[in-house]
This record gives structure tokens, sequence and C-alpha cells, in this order.
């Protein structure tokens, strides 16, 4: 649960000093100092995906509504609150790959030396 | 599909637009304060009153019109943009391949060269070079002041350009080719292919049944000057594959009238004015006052054009309606050979002038099109060494500016007249009122036409200059009846000389408020809003009872003849909430595609006779069932010959089918509302960004206008006197932010037909009494 905590406040600062593929390139980072399993990265994921819904709902609020309003009506969405649903799926599947691909270096490093004699 | 960066199609980047931070989300309304703006010379004062509606209070005219423009930027900078772009043939930069035919039309209609030319013209006043400029300084000071300006561009992914005058001359070409770019000529030359030239003069005749006339200028018309005849059009074109092009349908309408101080309540003149346009959020029409100490004038500008174009000022009240005239004609060119630029022009070949331009589209891909003009105008087709040109009055415009400027600082309805006398296109049905008198003129660019010019494809190998000008300018001014009025129908009747055309709107809206004019003896300002505001339904009046008569209630199920019992005590009301004006207009609609939609083949879009034509049609065939009508009755596609009561059933039923595919198979569920489907649509159709669909009253020929996609876009009533009062009513704010609460203000009342009360401030003392907000700008 502390994981999702602190997932939560590092995808708040995150988003808020680096441009929009920060996200990706941070979680990418995170996961390669910081390999873990899936539960852990399933856990930031959601944590990203519930801040970044989070932060969308308090920005629309300022703005009465407005924009998850007519946003939800480009993208031909029934009704305006599942724009924020688009919202925690964008992160939680790039925060998931971004981590999934951070492992790749370690797997890579990791795998047997190839013994093909030639 | 696109993800991340990069947009795919018309879908945005889903990273940057969604991003909490940098992105949509952090969307900021413009937030106009005090501040310097480079350029002017003295200080302007903005204040907004209750409705939020801009007063522009200013000392020097180019420092009043550096405001607008800043203003109207901070408000509606990206519908100035896509507007702009419509002639310029520059909308694909932005939409990308989805536009690339629009733009390829009016690049190959040389809007771009016109509108080069028309600038030169512009420029040549001082005055209005000079507006031009200071408005265009004051648009750019805007862009240059942010970063972001506005959800589409960053939907879009786009930074607006800086605006140059040409832009100004753009959105004059826009609305001009919106309201006079309308022919026929091309139509009913294939029609005349298919079926002779006789059969398209009878279902397309130059004047509507005496009874079913209504015209601006009253003339004798038991004298018919124009009477056509197959000889009068000898030219077969050659030309077999001219495709459609993307001109503006029939249906677009206005209207205004006015009353004299003899038939006004308060002794003194009243004025109204509805225009009917493309219902769009935000809308084309930016509400505002100007001051400076030369005038004080209230009324409506278009986006991106300085200064206001209807409106009113202490002295008098002026307004439009579209003219309708035809101004636009197509000849047939022959051409030394396939290869070859030169054409044949009298005895001589001459060589065409062709210039080169590109069409940018979005994505990086470009296209270069020859643009080969004639002395008949553009070509916009060629088969081998035949081609077709336009040729169009909007390439001839005059000094419209300077007419509008006049208007400012008029005082008698002879001033406002004489105001007119430089306003070239589009051509429009000026009302002017003063305290005293009112007056309409037919303003303009009149061609002077002779008999068969203008109807069909012209032979363009003669050396016939196309349009030469009529000096004449039809008028009404001081009527006896103390009332002018016009709605878009004729201008003139059969026993007038001048030639104008045959295809105006149907007479129905100008019938009905000469009817409600004459009804009452003395009219009001509360009385011309209920006069706006009248949906009854003259088409139904006329056709109704001809096709009840016509329908056997035994073909029919129990659901419809509870219908058919409920059109029977209808009082030809369009209300949104019925479902009777839904089934007359599916049943109506029908039964004019059942009797013409065999005659001929059109393939681009339905095009039938005019109402007053069908009307007549039907009255003819119920009053004698063998009357040389029945011709088109019988549907020819089928061996055996139809009655009109076949017809009408037939009619019936797919009329009803429609209703059930659109509304659902409970016919109590049915509405005109959701057949009409009003509603105001996104400037770039951006889904969401509109309205939602409005339960407004009024139906297609009547007086509110209500088209569905089109309608009264601008209202208002100016009661004129020592000082005027005017009530307006503009669906969609001030602002064009989708994202502002503004951005749909005044929606709900326009739906419901109410008026509000405009603040005319003498001066700007009275104006801060009364201001929302202030705002200085300073040297």
């Amino acid at each position: 649960m502390n994981l999702f905590y602190a997932g939560l406040i590092l995808y708040c600062l995150i988003v808020s000093f680096l441009p929009w593929w920060g996200m990706g390139m941070a979680a990418f980072v995170f996961g390669v100092f910081q390999p873990g399993d899936k539960k852990r990265d399933l856990q930031l994921a959601f944590s990203a995906a519930i801040a970044h819904a989070a932060l969308a709902f308090y920005k629309d609020g300022r703005n009465l509504g407005l924009i998850s309003k007519r946003m939800s009506g480009l993208f031909g969405l029934p009704q305006p609150e599942l724009i924020f649903l688009v919202m925690a799926v964008l992160a939680f599947v790039t925060v998931w790959l971004g981590l999934r691909a951070g492992k790749i270096p370690e797997a890579i490093r990791k795998s047997p030396p190839d013994r093909t004699e030639h | 599909m696109c993800f991340l960066g990069w947009g795919v199609g018309s879908l945005p980047a889903l990273g940057p637009l969604l991003a909490v931070s940098g992105g949509i989300w952090d969307h900021q309304r413009v937030e106009l304060s005090d501040q310097k703006l480079p350029g002017l010379r003295q200080p302007v004062t903005v204040i907004w009153d209750q409705n939020r509606v801009p007063h522009f209070f200013a000392e020097e005219e180019s420092d009043l019109y550096r405001a607008q423009g800043f203003v109207m930027a901070s408000q509606r900078l990206f519908q100035m943009d896509v507007l702009t772009r419509v002639t310029a043939g520059r909308l694909s930069e932005l939409f990308g391949e989805k536009t690339v035919a629009r733009d390829r039309f009016f690049i190959k209609f040389g809007m771009r060269e016109s509108a080069r030319r028309t600038l030169a013209r512009y420029q040549s006043d001082e005055r209005s070079r000079s507006a031009m400029k200071a408005f265009v300084e004051g648009v750019n000071a805007f862009i240059t002041s942010r970063n972001y300006w506005g959800p589409e561009y960053k939907i879009l992914g786009v930074k607006p350009e800086l605006f140059d005058e040409l832009r100004i001359i753009h959105m004059a070409k826009q609305l001009t080719f919106n309201l006079a770019g309308r022919s026929y000529d091309t139509y009913l030359s294939k029609i005349k292919q298919d079926i002779g030239v006789e059969p398209v003069l009878d279902l397309f005749p130059l004047f509507d049944p005496a009874d079913l006339g209504d015209y601006i200028v009253s003339s004798d018309s038991k004298n018919q000057v124009h009477v056509e005849s197959a000889g009068d059009f000898p030219f077969v074109t050659r030309l077999q594959n001219v495709p459609y092009f993307p001109l503006p349908g029939a249906g677009q309408g206005s209207n205004n009238w006015a009353v004299s101080a003899k038939k006004s309540a308060n002794g003194f003149s009243i004025f109204a004015n509805d225009t009917h346009l493309s219902l769009t959020l935000p809308n084309i029409w930016f509400e505002s006052q100007l001051v400076i100490p030369e005038f004080n004038v209230y009324g409506a500008s278009l986006v991106a054009i300085p200064g206001l174009i209807n409106g009113f000022n202490p002295f008098i009240a002026w307004g439009p309606t579209n003219g309708t005239t035809d101004v636009f004609d197509f000849y047939e060119m022959e051409f030394e050979s396939a290869s070859s630029n030169r054409y044949r022009n009298g005895e001589e070949w001459l060589e065409a002038e062709v210039q080169s331009e590109v069409l940018k589209i979005r994505g990086g891909r470009e296209e270069t099109l020859e643009v080969v003009w004639t002395k008949k105008g553009p070509l916009l087709h060629r088969e081998n060494e035949l081609a077709l040109a336009g040729a169009w009055i909007g390439h001839q415009p005059d000094q419209e500016l300077r007419a509008v400027r006049g208007l400012y600082q008029a005082k008698s309805i002879d001033e406002c007249l004489e105001s007119f006398k430089s306003w070239a296109v589009p051509i429009q049905n000026f009302i002017c009122a003063d305290a005293k008198d009112v007056a309409i003129q037919h303003t303009g660019f009149i061609p002077k036409r002779s008999r068969g010019q203008g109807r069909f494809i012209m032979d363009g190998r003669s050396d016939e200059i196309p349009f030469p000008a009529s000096a004449e300018r039809p008028k009404v001014v001081r009527p006896e009846s103390g009332f002018v009025l016009s709605a878009n129908q004729k201008v003139v009747g059969p026993g007038h000389p001048l030639y104008l055309g045959w295809d105006f709107e149907p007479p129905f809206r100008g019938m009905r408020i000469r009817e409600l004019l004459m009804k009452k003896e003395k009219h009001s300002p509360e009385s011309f809003i209920e006069i706006q505001n009248d949906i009854f339904n003259t088409v139904a009046k006329l056709t109704l009872p001809l096709m009840l008569a016509a329908l056997d209630p035994d073909s029919l199920n129990e659901q419809q003849r509870e219908i058919i019992d409920e059109l029977r005590s209808w009082d030809y009301q369009d209300r949104a909430l019925d479902r009777a004006p839904a089934v007359f207009w599916a049943w109506y609609g029908r039964l004019k595609a059942a009797i013409f939609g065999d005659e001929y083949q059109l393939p681009a879009r339905e095009f039938f006779p005019r109402d007053p034509r069908v009307i007549a049609l039907l009255r003819n065939i119920s009053q004698d069932p063998n009357h040389r009508d029945s011709v088109w009755v019988d549907d020819k596609l089928t061996p055996q010959k139809e009655s009109v009561k076949e017809m009408v059933a037939r009619a019936f039923q797919e009329g009803w089918s429609r209703l059930e595919e659109k509304q659902g198979k409970d016919p109590k569920q049915w509405s005109f509302k959701d057949w009409i489907q009003t509603r105001l649509q996104h400037i770039a159709f951006f889904p969401g960004f509109g309205s939602e669909v409005l339960p407004m009253d009024g139906g297609y020929q009547g007086l509110r206008g209500n088209k569905g996609r089109h309608g009264a876009v601008y209202k208002i009533v100016v009661q004129l006197g020592e000082w005027p009062e005017a009530w307006i009513q503009i669906p969609g704010g001030s602002t064009g932010d989708p994202f502002d609460p503004d951005y749909e203000r005044h929606v709900g009342d326009w739906v419901e037909g109410r008026m509000r009360k405009a603040f005319y401030f003498k001066n700007i003392e009275e104006g801060k009494e009364q201001a929302a907000k202030v705002v200085v700008f300073s040297p």
C-alpha cells in the first residue's frame, strides 16, 4: 500500500515538472534502476492511473467541467466522466510499459552467452 | 489509430493533448486586463456590459480598429483563422486531406488572385486601408502576446500564423461566395440534356404563379416582359462530364422589414432584421458598440472584418437580406487544341492567363495547381479542347468597407442609400430606416442581362464580356403603405424590365411578413418580435389539404390514421415538440421526390422544382386529373401510369419509413425537433464542440428561418426615436472558447425566442456606470 501512495506522490511530481513524455521515460528509468516484479509494477501503474485521472478531474473542476464535456464529445464518448477513465488507462498503460521496458536491459545482461559453435 | 506523439488522420496526438501538465487540462481562458497595445496613439477603453458585449471608446478611428482587432482575436481567433482560409484554399493546411477537394475548387476558381485584386482596390481608399492595417496589427498583437491560443489549436497541434490584410478580404470573399455563389446553370444544362428545353422552362419557371408571387418592389404583373421560349436557348453544350462543384445551395435566407413613423405606435420608425446563416458556435457575428468623436454605432461585425456591417447609429438603422440575384454564369470555352491555352474570343484567339498556386496539405504534401483565366472567368473544368469557365460577380467588388463606413455617420434614409453607391457584392436588399421614413434597395452590382442569358451553360466563343452593369437599383423609398420588407424573394415582378434570374427563395416568408404587417394598423417592437418568432407553415397551409384529399385512408394502418386525424386538425404551427410538422415535412419531401425523382438523373443531390411550382402542380392536378402537369406525376420507371393519389400514398409510406428510421418505430415518440435536428455546430465541426439538439420551434419556410443547420443567427429590432432602443439576440457568446461557460451564452434565450435589450451607451460615462468590466488599452 505504501508503494501505491509513494507512486501517487512521485507521479504528481513527475507530471508537474516533465513534459508529456516524462511519465513513460521516468517509468522506464525507474524500471532500469529499480527492477521489480509484476505485482509492484502493477501497483505503480495503478497509482499513476489514479493520479493522472485525479489531476485531470481537479483541473477540469477548475474549468466547471467543460473540458471533460467537450473532450468526451471529441472522442465520441457517451459520458463526459469516461474521459477520466481514458486518462487513467493512458497513464496505466504508459507507466506499465515503461516499467516493464525498464527490465529489458537487465534481462539482456543476465541472458546466458551464446555457446553455439560454428 | 494514434497514441502518443503523433496524430493520425483527423485524430489528435493523445500524448501532448491529454497531458495533465501542459496539455488540454491546463487550458486558460483569456482574461483581458489593462495593458499596453503597441501602435495605439491614445488610450482606448473597452467596456463589457451585463450581456458580455464589448463597447469600444476611442479618440481616433485607427485606434478603435486596432483595439477591435485585438479584442476580437482574443475571443475568436480560431474562428477567424478557419473562415479566412476557406476561399484562400488553405483549410487543408489545418485539416488535411478531407478539405483538399474544396481547397482545390477555390484555388482553381481564382479566389487567391481575386482577393489580391480586391485588396488593391480596397487599399486605394485611404480610410479603408488604414482601418484594415490597424485591425490586422491588433490581431497580431494578440497572437504574439501569448503562447497558448485556445483548445482547437492544441488539438490540431498547430500555432496560428500572423494575419495580414488578405485575411480580411478572404473573410469577405467567403461570405460573398456563401451568399452569391449559388448557381444551377450546370444542373439545368444536364436536365436539359435529359428532357429538353421546354420541360425545364415548365418545371423551373422565371416567375411563380400570380397568387404565389411576392415581390420586394411591386410592378405591373399583367404586362409580362419576360416570357421565355425554347427558341431563346439555341446553344447546346458539348461538355459531357461537368462535375458538381461545392456551390452553396438554396434555402439560405434572411428577413428584414421596417415600418415608418405613420405605422408605428410611438410615432417613430421601427426596423427588424434577422440574418439566416449557418448555425455555428461561435457565431459568425460579433456584437459590439464602436464610438469615436465622429460616430457612435452599435450592431454586429463579421469576424475578421473591421468595423460593423449591420446595426444602427443615433439616427438610422440598416440591415440586409441576401439579394439572391443570379450573378454566377457558366460558359463553354473553345480552345485551339486539348493542350493549348489559346481560346476563341469572337473572331480572334486569345492566350489565357495562367497562374501557378500551391495547395499545401497537412503532413507536408503539396500540389501545384494551374489557374487559367479567360475573359469570361477562370476555368473550372476541361474536356480536351473544350472547357467550362465560371463568370462570377464576386470577383469584381467595389468599396464595400467604404460603403459601410458611410453608414456610421448617415442621418437619414437618403444618406443611407447614398452610402451604398460603392457597394457591389454581395448583392443585398438593404433596408434603411430613420426616425420618420423607411426605404429598401436591391443594392450592388446588378448585372444587365438579355433574355436567354444565365439559365444554362452558355456559348463562350463570343467576345461579349459577362455582366455589364445595370445602373438601376430597384428600390422602394417612403412607401405609401408605410412599410418595406424582404425575405430573399424575387425582387421585381414579371412586369419589370430588369431580368435578375429565376432562382430566388420561395415567396412564403415575404407573404407572411406582409400579411402580419398589414394585420395591425400600428406596430411596436413587441409586435415585431412576435413576427420574428412566427412559426406558421405556409407551405403546409397550401399543400396539406390537397395531400390529405388525395390520400385514401383505407390504405393506412391504425397508427397512420391517427396521425392523419392529427394533421387534419393541425393549426400549421411548426412546434418543436409536436409530431404533426415532422410528418408533414417528411411526407411533403417524399412527395416531391416521388413526382420528380424519375424525370432526370442528378446524382449529386435532389434538385427538384421550387415549392411554388410544386404547389401549382398539386392544385392543377387536384382540379383536373388530366391537366398537362399529370405528365410529371406519372412514374416513368414503371410501365403503368400513376395517378396523383398513388404518388401521394407512396410518398406518405416513404415519409413514414423515413420517420421510423430516424425516430424509431413508435410514432408517439416522434417530434419535429428530432426530425429537423436544430443544432449549432462547431465552426470546424469538432464533435462535442457544438450544441446539443435544440428544441427550436419553426420550420423550413417559416419566419424563424429554422432549417436545422441553418437559421436566424442574428436578430435585431430597433425602435428609432430621440435615442434608439434595440433588442437583439445572437446565439452564442462573445467568446469563441469552447471551454468557457459563455461559449453557449444566449442559446437558450434564442431557442425560446427571447430578445435582450441592447446597452447602447450615449457616452463613456454612461457605459462605465453600467459596466460589468472595464479594460483600458494604453499606447
